[in-house]
Parts: C-alpha cells; structure tokens; sequence
C-alpha cells in the first residue's frame, strides 16, 4: 500500500530527473543536448502509432516503467550505453539489443524508485523484459508518458498504473 | 588482485569491467558470473579478493548470495553495484556485511571513491 498517491504531474517531473540522470552518467550524454516533452497527452497518443519496441520492468505492485522505441531508437540507445558509435551499433545482436534496453528501464525505474521511496511500497524491482508490441493501457490502466530526444535518438518513457481509488 | 563481477546483464558486466579501468583499477584479474547461485558456487570453489554484485537476478539475487555465505561461514569481500538504493535495501546490505553500495547510475568516480581504500588495501 502506497504511503502517499502521487499525481501526474509528480510522475512527470519525477521521470525527468531520472532520465536526464540516466542519459548523462550512462550514456555519456550533454545535459544542455537533452529534450524532454512533458506533455502527457501528445506522448501518449504518439504511443500508440509509433512504438514498435519497448523494454519494461515492475516498480511496484500495480506499476511499470518502459521505454519505447523502434529498432533504431533502441540500436543507438544500447549502443551509446555500451560505448560503440551508431554505426557499430548496427551489428548489436537482438538479445545483445534486448540485454542493454533492460540494463536502461532498470536504471530509470531504481532512480524512480530511490526518489518516490515514500509513495511506493518497499518490493524489489522486477527483472526487465524486453518486447515487441505497441503499449496499451487496459481500461483500469492510466499512463503517464513523456518524449525524450537527443542527438538523432528519439524515445518515451511511460508510467503504466493502475488508476487510483477515488 | 581477482575480482567477481555478478550481473544477469552481460552489458552492465562490461560496462562495471570499463568503469574499473576508467577508475584506474587496472591490476586486476576479472572473473564473470551472471546470477546469485553462479556466483555463489564459484565463490565456493574460489574465492576472490573482491565481489561486485547486482542485487536483482534471477536464480539467487545477490542479497540471498550473500546471506548465504554469512550462513556457510564464508568470508569474502562483497559489496553491490546495483539500481536499488532505498534505505532499506541499504540496511539490509549493511546488516549482511555488504562493504559498500554503489548505486546505478555510476561514474568512475563514484568507483574510486568507494573502492579506493579496498583495493589499495590489498
């Protein structure tokens, strides 16, 4: 049971932090470089033309964390955290692909985790899983999503929940 | 000095390996496991100087690793490189002798600054 809900807004300010903190450390990125679109509505539809690929993780008992792409988003983001350019990227094998997606929702879903420490119930988080597929919330799910792009790499991270008690 | 990298990631094994040599540890010898129970049964048949381990996996975390080893009477130095960081998860460490934990992300100074005083040590 959760201490105390958090709103979207608090999401979406919370997974900013974490994803710049994990696009600068990990894979090597300018701050100043980053663009993050907050906006929870456009991001969300984008979500459901777009994504082709996605790596998700449990944070919790009724919450998920993703981050979607489609294959060349996912190529360069495995490829920048393992330090290869995007054309060495290329020859990134698909669990290789699978590996280093899992190793970033795992990143952002810990610094989510450390930081709402009081919203959230004290499980481990889950092991990642990497899939092809497009995103879709069931109708008891609520998404917070948000666009985040640097250099030509484009992806969404996503808060899937289940929708609160009123 | 032989060091025991635990990880289910092969990536975030080479990515511990490249912030070592960043870090400056260069002297090393680096062995490979990728779940708890590997790690605990080469620790068994081994043991190295130095354990670095993920805290999720599969088949045996790394948490259950090393309680079981407290449990067998087995010293080693262990400690976590991992995504968890809440205070529990650090208590829990601290209270089964972890030496230290370095959440992720990490950079090559946040390895010197806990790692320094280990290896030199030996």
């Amino acid at each position: 049971m959760r201490v105390s809900p958090i709103d979207s807004r608090g999401w979406l300010d919370s997974m900013h932090d974490a994803v710049k903190e994990m696009a600068v450390t990990m894979l090597g990125v300018r701050e100043d470089s980053i663009r993050i679109e907050k906006d929870n509505e456009a991001a969300a539809a984008a979500l459901f033309e777009e994504s082709t690929y996605f790596t998700t993780i449990s944070l919790d008992e009724d919450l998920q964390v993703r981050i979607v792409s489609d294959i060349e988003g996912c190529l360069c983001l495995s490829g920048a955290l393992m330090g290869l350019t995007p054309k060495d990227a290329e020859v990134l094998s698909p669990s290789q692909i699978a590996d280093a997606m899992g190793e970033l929702v795992n990143i952002v879903a810990g610094i989510l985790k450390t930081r709402l420490a009081d919203h959230l119930s004290s499980v481990n988080l889950g092991l990642p899983n990497f899939l092809k597929g497009r995103v879709r919330p069931t109708a008891d799910q609520e998404i917070c999503a948000m666009m985040v792009g640097f250099n030509e790499v484009k992806f969404q991270v996503v808060i899937l929940r289940n929708k609160q008690e009123s | 000095m032989r060091i025991l990298i635990v990880d289910d990631s092969k990536a975030m094994r080479m990515i511990v390996k490249r912030t070592l040599r960043q870090a400056g540890f260069t002297d090393i010898d680096i062995v490979e496991g990728a779940t708890g129970k590997e790690a605990l049964d080469m620790i068994l048949a081994d043991a190295p100087d130095l354990v670095l381990s993920d805290w999720n996996m599969p088949e045996m975390n790394g948490i259950e690793c090393l309680e079981e080893l407290n449990k067998q009477g087995v010293k080693v130095r262990f400690g976590f490189v991992t995504s968890e960081g809440t205070p529990e998860m650090l208590q829990r460490a601290q209270a089964a002798g972890a030496l230290f934990v370095i959440t992720k992300p990490f950079t090559a100074d946040n390895f010197k600054e806990k790692l320094s005083d280990i290896l030199v040590a030996s």
